[in-house]
């Protein structure tokens, strides 16, 4: 065997001992073996981005926390607007409010101290002129809603929590003597671009005047929707921002021609569900109560609308409804017309009162969108309430009650199949209590628990609901010929 | 004595009438096995009767004839005894019957009862018996009816049992055969045995016969250490050739090819050793199965199913096979290599087919030598082609290095440009760290290794760079042909070490991807492999081990100073030889590497202090471990860590790579497995730790596979230097044939280098971020800002930082240049960075731009890729992602091509006088304070730092890390300092004016002389010492 010259140079070396080829070759195959069989890593996909939910509180421990305020629509109450702020933490709360003038204009801020425990009120106006609002908190245990209290109108409704790319509206109309207005509010340093698209009962239709609608930064846009489709008697909205992210709301207003005057706003979904609940919706005379159902889908869609009365004794039989493919179906709750009118279902109530809405897709690949509409007689208002798609064990309300308002009440119902325990705790003046009245309010699965709020109509209350499971809380305010309801803020889960 | 009976077949003794003569020549008994007796019984008998040896007795064993022989066996050998067997039991087991029968023989003849002994025979072969020291010899058999036709001289077998004679049909003996010779069996048609080996192995195996007995008989003296010898003097007619004789062809029952087939398989399962046998019998199988196919082809299935039959039958009676192979076992005493010399190559079926059936016994043995021929002229021609394989490396790397060196190199990763030659003595000598948010923490040494370059070209940055990063490929190249050049006298091993090393698509990758620290490592590893294997010599005074070390340490100070990780290269590579030693030994060898190793090592921390001192106890991304996508075993082996390296050609490195541990022997094989241990080595180290925790943070592969390159490299001119030196004396087999497609192999991956040179930059990108975003240093405000760089870290240009799996990078006024990398551990200051990010990834902040704009931020870029509409598409965490779209004080400012560009609505200057009193701000949570704060309408200061230009009153905001060291005086008058809003400076003045501001770094500065000193200290010590060595005629 000749000796070998060793690598890199130096002396040759002749082994002492032949090398055995055969353990050289195979300790190498084997470690290449046990590493074959070993396999590769696992690899996790990319963390999913966070969906931002706008109707969910920022986290309890947050730095910042910016809420979104769109704003009313000029002409149609929003000088009537006013802000409530509740700070539910322990210590005081610096809230900075920055208005970006509609029309242009530098962005005006205002800062504010929110004592501990306390809601402070200001007025829009005080704010600065007509325009979308932000309200940067600078911690998370603030809660922002938005009131609108004028002749004829109130609302309240909480501001959005987050951009995003797409919102859905359900209960619309451009009937006559209503506006429907949508505002288009984008906040931040970027334009931003949207589409505009309707579901009528005739099918989808994307107006050229709703396309590519610009939403510059630090700016909004109001859109009349109502003077570009006319006459749609039920229209449903789906804004998507091709560039950027806005923040959506739509305004109904009624004239008097319509027979109910009333003004209703409501926040958007951000996207269809499977589910969608509607904690408190009103039976009786003289009160028209509809849940509008939006397909955005290119199939039809059959939804089962469950109405479950808060009397136990009160049976209602579910209603089976195909909405065909882009279009919006409303379906009546109670005061059906005899005989049935085709194309028009109705969910026949036999007894007044609250009951409670669920509008469950019968294809879990074919979601909608749904949204309470009340309309009551005698002058007393129009409401739209944004539906829950989703339950939370923490409901914020910056406002138990607003000027004008002598009803109200908070209306749960649980979204699992077990029973759920619920606290309301009242935030009012520096102090926190907890009523006993409002203590262990136990709410049965598929029946809307209602309590009234009639001692706490106070201004300057904020209330939370804790519940031992997932619920949907709704506020229900009215009184005159002023009604108002909208979901809480849902506490951020942990 | 006594005289017994021949009739009984009693113990046979020898006869007394032969006393005396047999007294002088050992005893021999000639044992004839015989079943109903042919006519050539007598003349059997009668050669027998008439042999010239004297002590010879004749035993005759009737193996259950019908007819009783002894009258005609008496007719014709009056003296020989007759043993009568009730039944036919089998050759074997009837020549067993002469262990019991015969006592005081010293040799056994077995002779079937139609072989005719010359009359010499006998003698000759007892004498060559005891001449050869032989227990067991065999005559040449001749055709019984013409004597001149050879038919047997000795046996041979493949290494599946298949017999082999190497005799032709019709042969003539011309006593072309007739050299004595070991062989591996000899026929028992004629066989003479030692009786004492006999009755120790047992005799013969009955469960072998037909077919293999005098095979198994022979092995297995074999493997007692006995040996099997043919001496052709001794010639024996027999009527048929044993081989077809008892030899299943065409002409034997079905049966008989089971039984043959069982008695084979039996013999290997009882001969071979328990490793042997993993590879043997499938082996072994599989020609059988092939056969079987044939000849189900050929309308001969009865003799197919015979064959397997056979594979059943030899195991059904496990139990009896153990114990028969356990036997043979505990009698052996050699290895089976040593039994193995004898065996023939390749298929003993396709040698007899052809030399039979062909006549091609000659021809085979001309194409043989022919080949031989050829490959020695190949050989000759390849010791000849190293001219041709360097100018195809030197070709390559020319072609697809082009556009590099005429373009310039694009600030990709870690490619950021280097700022002039006194701009990096400036770097180097600076107590203060302009990386991230500053630091506190001495210079690495590689701005000075940069400055010194940079100086020595006249400082011409620029072509330093450029010289580097296009330089590490043929430097690189001729490293390893420096490191292999001693394999053998010609070129060509070295040059294809060389070739191997620089076609590895790991380079390219590196170069693509803009990783300087993999890429000097690259350059560099084959002279520091050099330089301790050189060092572990057996022979070396105190100068050459002195030289050795601080070769090394010089290299590994560069190395280390560029890449941190590459510490670990010495002490992988000792790590490695030390794995091999149960394989290779070299104990000595591992020793004196370790010695070289440790104190090179050790000097090397020494040149890199104090920088390296500071990496212990440094997060992970300053060591230059990020989190990364794991790579696979495939992908690893493969060297595919980017786009280079697609498709399977890179795995033609490990195919050349093997051909040493195939065709290597001697010193060459060991090295071989030093090399190929620590290339596995280095293959685990970039596979493991992502394979046992997906997100740990790993050093950029491309280094860590480095010293897997260059093992398999140097294995492959290994491999060269045995095909060119040793190859050449074996007779053409697969030796030949695996060098071919180690060269096959070989030229696949230089294919894909020839691919990836025809865009003249290794795939690197030829824009980049910082051209994109030039315009922004067009735009520099007074005072000062940075740029916060988000995204995957692994496309981020610069040096990233980690913070909750988000990397980013901070630089000044713009991209920056080189002075941002290697930037120092992460301090409270730059952590508060990475903080802000998360918060406001997790949705818990909207005033990111607030946050950041203590920092001098002004914008901050959000990467997909590492250059524009280049690279690999690696988005950022889409949670980020989405969080900056809703970040109210910042807008997007340039969007497309691979990143997002964010303008921060509250800016602030580096250096600015902010309004209201922020000095105190943050004390507790530096974070909180800054969100609240407004410094958009900061005053931005202008004017060199130590002297600026008139500054309104205020508090002067400097955006560097809180740090003591800080001075600023106003009017020579010093300021008071504070930590403004936790973790950067605030001086209050109460009136305006020129403010200087410095660092005081205390005798940094001097430590870094120091260091250059020390640096030029070594390099004397190296010089000196390469003198002293070539002196001593090393």
């Amino acid at each position: 065997m000749a000796d070998a010259a060793r690598p890199g140079g130096g002396r040759r070396v002749t082994p002492a001992a032949p090398v055995r080829r055969l353990p050289l070759v195979g300790v190498l195959v084997l470690a290449g073996v046990l590493a074959a069989v070993a396999g590769d890593a696992d690899v996790a996909g990319p963390r999913p981005a966070r969906e931002a939910d706008p109707a969910t509180g920022p986290p309890s421990g947050s730095l910042t926390a910016a809420w979104y305020c769109p704003g009313g629509v000029p002409g149609a109450g929003a000088e009537a607007e006013s802000l409530r702020l509740a700070n539910l933490g322990d210590a005081d709360a610096r809230v900075a409010v920055t208005v970006h003038p509609d029309g242009g204009g530098a962005p005006v801020t205002t800062t504010l101290e929110v004592a501990a425990r306390a809601v402070t009120e200001a007025a829009r106006a005080d704010l600065g002129p007509p325009g979308g609002a932000v309200v940067e908190a600078f911690t998370g245990d603030v809660v922002v809603e938005s009131a609108l209290v004028a002749e004829g109108a109130v609302t309240v409704e909480p501001c959005a929590t987050a951009p995003a790319t797409t919102w859905y509206f359900a209960a619309g109309t451009t009937a006559r003597g209503v506006g429907q207005h949508l505002v288009l509010y984008n906040p931040f340093g970027s334009d931003a671009k949207v589409d505009v698209r309707l579901y009528t009962e005739a099918g989808v239709t994307e107006p050229d005047r709703l396309r590519s609608i610009d939403v510059p930064r630090r700016s909004r846009v109001v859109v009349p929707v109502h003077e570009i489709e006319r006459r749609a008697q039920r229209t449903a909205v789906r804004v998507h921002a091709t560039l950027g992210q806005v923040v959506a709301e739509q305004t109904l207003t009624y004239g008097a021609d319509t027979g109910t005057p009333g003004l209703a706003r409501s926040a958007g979904a951000v996207a269809p569900a499977g589910r969608w609940h509607v904690p408190h919706a009103t039976v009786g005379p003289g009160v028209t109560t509809v849940v509008a159902v939006a397909n955005p889908n290119d199939v039809d869609a059959d939804v089962d609308v469950v109405a479950v009365a808060a009397d136990p004794d009160t049976l209602i039989d579910p209603l089976s409804v195909t909405v065909p493919a882009g279009r919006v179906t409303w379906v009546r709750i109670g005061g059906c017309p005899e005989p049935p009118a085709p194309d028009a279902p109705c969910v026949p109530v036999a007894a007044d009162g609250v009951v409670a809405l669920d509008v469950v897709a019968a294809a879990a690949d074919l979601p909608v969108v749904a949204e309470h509409l009340a309309r009551f007689g005698g002058g007393r208002g129009v409401l739209t309430s944004r539906a829950g798609s989703a339950g939370g064990r923490e409901w914020r309300f910056a406002a138990a009650a607003v000027a004008g308002v002598s009803r109200g009440s908070l209306t749960l119902v649980t979204t699992g199949t077990a029973p759920v325990s619920a606290d309301v705790v009242v935030v009012r003046g520096g102090e926190v209590t907890e009523p006993e009245r409002l203590a262990g309010v136990e709410v049965v699965p598929g029946r809307p628990t209602v309590v009234p709020l009639d001692d706490l109509l106070a201004r300057g209350t904020a209330l939370v609901v804790r519940a031992t499971g997932d619920v949907v809380a709704q506020r229900t305010l009215g009184g005159g010929a002023e009604v108002t309801a909208s979901l809480g803020v849902r506490g951020a889960r942990r | 004595m006594e005289t017994p009976d021949p009739s009984t077949g009693a113990d046979l003794l020898v006869p007394e009438d032969r006393a005396e003569v047999a007294a002088a020549a050992p005893p021999v008994v000639a044992v004839v096995v015989t079943n109903a007796p042919g006519p050539l019984l007598d003349a059997a008998l009668a050669s027998l009767a008439g042999q010239q040896y004297p002590a010879l007795s004749v035993l005759v064993v009737d193996n259950g004839s019908p007819g009783d022989p002894r009258a005609r066996i008496a007719e014709v050998a009056p003296d020989a005894f007759v043993r009568r067997l009730p039944e036919d039991v089998g050759f074997a087991r009837a020549a067993n019957e002469a262990i019991a029968a015969v006592e005081g023989a010293t040799f056994l003849l077995f002779c079937h009862d139609d072989v005719v002994l010359e009359p010499d025979a006998v003698r000759v072969m007892v004498e060559e018996a005891y001449r050869s020291n032989a227990a067991i010899v065999g005559p040449k058999f001749v055709d019984y009816d013409e004597p001149d036709v050879l038919l047997e001289v000795g046996m041979a077998v493949d290494h599946y049992g298949v017999p082999y004679s190497g005799i032709e049909p019709g042969e003539i003996d011309q006593e072309q055969h007739d050299a004595v010779r070991d062989v591996f069996y000899v026929s028992n048609a004629a066989m003479l045995v030692r009786a004492d080996l006999l009755a120790e192995l047992g005799g013969f195996d009955p469960k072998t016969f037909p077919g293999s007995d005098d095979l198994d008989l022979c092995w297995r003296a074999r493997l007692a250490g006995a040996r099997v010898l043919v001496a052709p003097d001794a010639r024996a007619r027999h009527r048929k050739a044993t081989l077809e004789d008892v030899r299943p062809t065409r002409r034997n029952e079905v049966g008989e090819v089971d039984a043959w087939t069982r008695s084979r398989v039996r013999v290997l399962v009882k001969s071979y050793s328990g490793p042997a046998l993993w590879w043997v019998l499938p082996t072994a199988f599989a020609l059988d199965l092939v056969e079987a196919l044939a000849l189900v082809g050929a309308r001969r299935p009865g003799r197919a199913r015979a064959l397997l039959a056979g594979w059943v039958a030899a195991f059904r009676d496990l139990g009896d096979l153990r114990r028969a192979r356990a036997a043979t076992q505990r009698a052996r005493r050699v290895a089976d290599g040593d039994v193995r010399d004898l065996m023939v190559r390749g298929s003993a079926r396709v040698r007899t087919f052809l030399t039979r059936r062909l006549h091609a016994g000659d021809r085979l043995a001309a194409v043989s030598t022919r080949t031989r021929d050829a490959v020695v002229q190949v050989g000759a021609r390849a010791r000849a082609s190293h001219v041709v394989i360097a100018a195809v490396i030197v070709a390559l790397i020319a072609l697809g290095s082009r556009s590099i060196v005429a373009d310039g190199v694009a600030q990709v990763g870690w490619f950021a440009d280097w700022p002039g030659a006194s701009s990096l003595w400036g770097t180097f000598l600076s107590p203060w760290r302009y990386a991230l948010v500053g630091a506190d923490a001495p210079a690495p040494p590689a701005f000075g290794l940069m400055a010194l370059l940079s100086s020595a070209l006249a400082g011409d940055s620029d072509l330093a760079r450029t010289l580097v990063v296009a330089g590490a490929m043929p430097l690189g190249a001729l490293g390893a042909y420096r490191l292999a050049r001693p394999l053998a006298p010609s070129p060509t091993p070295a040059v294809t070490a060389a070739l191997a090393y620089v076609a590895n698509p790991v380079v390219r990758n590196a170069v693509a991807e803009g990783l300087l620290g993999p890429l000097v490592l690259f350059a560099l590893a084959p002279w520091i492999l050099a330089t301790l294997l050189r060092a572990s010599g057996a022979a070396g005074d105190r100068t050459t081990r002195l030289h050795a070390i601080v070769t090394v340490a010089l290299l590994g100070l560069v190395t280390v100073a560029a890449w941190p990780p590459a510490l670990a290269f010495a002490p992988l590579v000792v790590a490695a030889f030390a794995c091999s030693v149960p394989l290779v030994r070299g104990v000595r060898v591992t020793a004196r590497a370790a010695w070289v190793a440790g104190g090179a090592t050790a000097l090397v921390v020494l040149l890199c202090a104090p920088w390296v001192l500071t990496l212990p106890g440094a997060d992970a991304a300053t060591w230059g471990l990020l989190p990364r996508p794991p790579l696979s075993l495939g992908d690893a082996l493969a060297f595919r860590t980017g786009d280079a390296g697609a498709g399977l050609a890179p795995f033609g490195i490990l195919v050349a790579a093997a051909l040493p541990l195939a065709v290597a022997t001697g010193a060459r094989l060991a090295w071989a497995g030093r090399a190929w241990v620590l290339a596995a080595m280095s293959f685990a180290l970039a596979w493991l730790p992502a394979r046992l925790d997906a997100g740990v943070p790993v050093p950029a592969p491309e280094g860590v596979l480095v010293p897997a390159a260059l093992a398999l490299a140097l294995a492959a001119g290994l491999g060269a230097a045995a095909f060119l030196e040793e190859l050449r004396t074996f007779h053409f087999g697969w030796r030949q044939v695996v060098a071919v497609v180690a060269a096959l192999g070989l030229a696949l991956p230089v294919l894909g280098m020839a691919g990836d040179a025809f865009g003249g930059r290794w795939r690197m990108p030829d824009e980049d971020w910082a051209t994109e975003f030039d315009w922004i240093a067009d735009e520099t405000p007074a005072g000062g800002f940075r740029v916060l760089w988000v995204g995957d870290p692994t496309i981020l240009p610069g040096d990233p930082k980690v913070a909750g799996g988000v990397g980013y990078v901070l630089t000044r006024d713009g991209a920056s240049d080189g002075r941002a990398l290697w930037a120092p551990a992460e301090n409270a200051a730059a952590a508060t960075v990475g903080r802000a990010l998360a918060l406001a990834r997790d949705g818990e902040t909207s005033r990111l731009g607030h946050l950041l704009a203590p920092a001098g931020v002004r914008y901050v870029a959000v990467l997909e890729r590492p250059a524009p509409d280049a690279g690999p598409r690696r988005p950022p965490d889409p949670a980020l992602r989405d969080a900056l779209a809703r970040q109210l004080d910042l807008g997007v400012s340039r969007a497309g091509r691979g990143a997002t560009l964010y303008e921060n609505g509250a800016y602030a200057p580096r250096r600015a006088v902010a309004p209201g009193d922020v000095a105190s701000a943050g004390a507790d949570d530096p974070l909180e304070a800054a969100a609240r704060a407004e410094l958009a309408g900061s005053e931005p200061v202008t004017g060199p730092l130590d002297g600026s230009d008139p500054a309104p009153p205020g508090t002067l905001l400097w955006a560097e890390a809180a740090d003591g060291g800080w001075r600023a005086a106003a009017d020579g008058e010093r300021l008071a300092r504070d930590d403004a809003f936790g973790w950067t400076n605030g001086f209050a003045r109460s009136e305006g004016g020129r403010v200087a501001i410095s660092f005081d770094g205390g005798p940094r500065r001097v430590v870094a002389y120091l260091q250059l000193v020390a640096w030029a200290a070594v390099a004397v010590v190296w010089w000196r010492t390469r003198r002293g060595r070539a002196g001593a005629g090393a």
